[in-house]
């Protein structure tokens, strides 16, 4: 199989990541921030050095404001419960669900602002134009699932701000792809999917905060300090972090992102687009294919595409025949499909990872090819 | 002369340990519990006591408390 998937999740994990994971469900055994013993605390103090390894990644000075979540979507979810609650906020129109539905669910009314993904200083003013007066926050994608065009995010929180008001960025894609420096950029809260561009197992997620800002857990619970109190603690992490941590999950996503920092954000992002780029530009080559991403030059290694002669469904699942991981459909995101158009039955996507090479990328074009300039392969 | 410095949940405590290793000063964590500082929670024992561990902990975001610890004496 040739694996072409990495937007719903990195495979394969650098081998590192997978040694870290066993070495943890041995070596670190105890509950991390509950007993005082030596495994109890060397467990915590392992824990605590993912902290840092992820405050560095992504420009926190303090690791105590990254907080350990089950997913980007959970920390999406927790931060627009308390930002968005019955209010306003301004979205782009290519958010995927995990922003959406929340969104929903906290009865909050969006203002949706069009993402011109070669033309920053038109996306900058159509969220201009989107923020009003009753704008609680901007909440949006850095990278988008579908697309894989960039949105400026630093541009957007410096307006945010200069309207008084804090921005939510969704970097389930983004993360170990693009740099993300949250204190250099004032990225008020950044959610961060720790299976895809940062190489950790399923399961984990992060919350990177500017500040320690009083957000509402989704759950609360033991956290092993302030026991007598009837609520949860006030500081982070602890006050989102209730329940016994996922040690060996946050352990191999602390070697994930240690890969992540020793190969360099940067240039994993550059191979990517490379690699992306010459699919791109043969599938653009290619009679009845309809690209419905920017280049990947200016994006990233996600490209979404549709044949003229086949559905989505049955060339994604002709693909997978062959023996190539893609995704057919609407990848949680409608509203990205009626943005583009592709509203009746969503796109293939093909997203590539650190890991993919030219020739793999070669051989996925020449059986799309194959496959599509024949007819007769999609009967019976 | 030992010092014992209470800091709350195991994140202050970590934070704090590489606050003081910052400043050469050794510190290592435990586990402690008073009913009068909201139940359970950590602390930093230094081996000698240092004049200048609570403001390096401060200026670090650690908010710490010195505390005696009973000795079962």
């Amino acid at each position: 199989m040739i694996y072409l998937d990495h937007a719903a999740t990195s495979f394969p994990k650098p081998p590192e990541v997978y040694r870290a994971m066993a070495c943890a469900a041995s070596r670190y055994g105890a509950n991390p921030g509950r007993g005082g013993y030596g495994m109890a605390v060397s467990t915590a103090e392992a824990l605590y050095r993912v902290r840092e390894e992820a405050a560095q990644l992504f420009g926190v000075s303090d690791p105590r404001r990254v907080v350990f979540m089950p997913s980007c979507t959970a920390a999406l979810n927790t931060v627009i419960r308390t930002v968005a609650d019955g209010g306003r906020v301004v979205i782009s129109d290519l958010e995927h669900n995990a922003v959406t539905r929340p969104l929903y669910a906290a009865s909050a009314v969006c203002d949706t602002a069009h993402v011109t993904a070669t033309d920053d200083d038109a996306t900058v003013a159509a969220f201009e134009r989107a923020i009003t007066p009753f704008t609680r926050a901007v909440v949006c994608t850095y990278v988008s699932n579908v697309t894989g065009a960039v949105l400026p995010v630093k541009r957007l929180a410096a307006l945010a701000h200069r309207r008084g008001i804090p921005i939510v960025i969704d970097a389930a894609q983004a993360a170990g792809v693009v740099p993300i420096d949250v204190e250099g950029d004032a990225l008020d809260y950044v959610c961060v999917a720790g299976h895809k561009g940062v190489y950790g197992p399923m399961g984990t997620g992060l919350l990177l905060c500017l500040e320690d800002r009083p957000l509402i857990p989704l759950s609360v619970g033991g956290t092993g300090s302030e026991s007598m109190r009837p609520d949860v603690p006030d500081t982070l992490p602890e006050r989102l972090e209730s329940g016994t941590q996922n040690v060996p999950g946050l352990i191999g996503l602390g070697a994930g992102m240690r890969w992540v920092r020793r190969h360099g954000v940067e240039a994993i992002g550059a191979r990517e687009r490379a690699v992306a780029s010459r699919i791109y530009e043969q599938l653009r080559a290619t009679d009845g294919i309809r690209l419905h991403s920017p280049s990947p030059a200016v994006g990233t290694g996600v490209i979404s595409f549709t044949a003229e002669t086949v559905g989505v469904a049955a060339l994604s699942d002709a693909l997978g025949r062959g023996g190539f991981a893609v995704r057919g459909g609407f990848h949680c995101a409608p509203m990205a499909h009626r943005t583009l158009g592709t509203l009746s039955e969503g796109t293939v996507r093909l997203s590539v990872g650190a890991y993919t090479t030219v020739q793999e990328g070669e051989k996925f074009v020449q059986f799309l090819k194959k496959i599509t300039g024949n007819p007769l392969f999609f009967r019976g | 002369m030992p010092m014992r410095i209470a800091v709350g949940s195991v994140s202050n405590a970590m934070r704090g340990k590489r606050l003081l290793e910052q400043h050469g000063i050794r510190a290592y964590v435990r586990r402690y519990a008073s009913a009068e500082d909201h139940g359970c929670g950590y602390s930093l024992y230094l081996p000698h006591t240092h004049g200048e561990a609570i403001r390096w902990l401060n200026e670090g975001g650690v908010h710490g408390v010195p505390y005696e610890e009973r000795d079962g004496g």
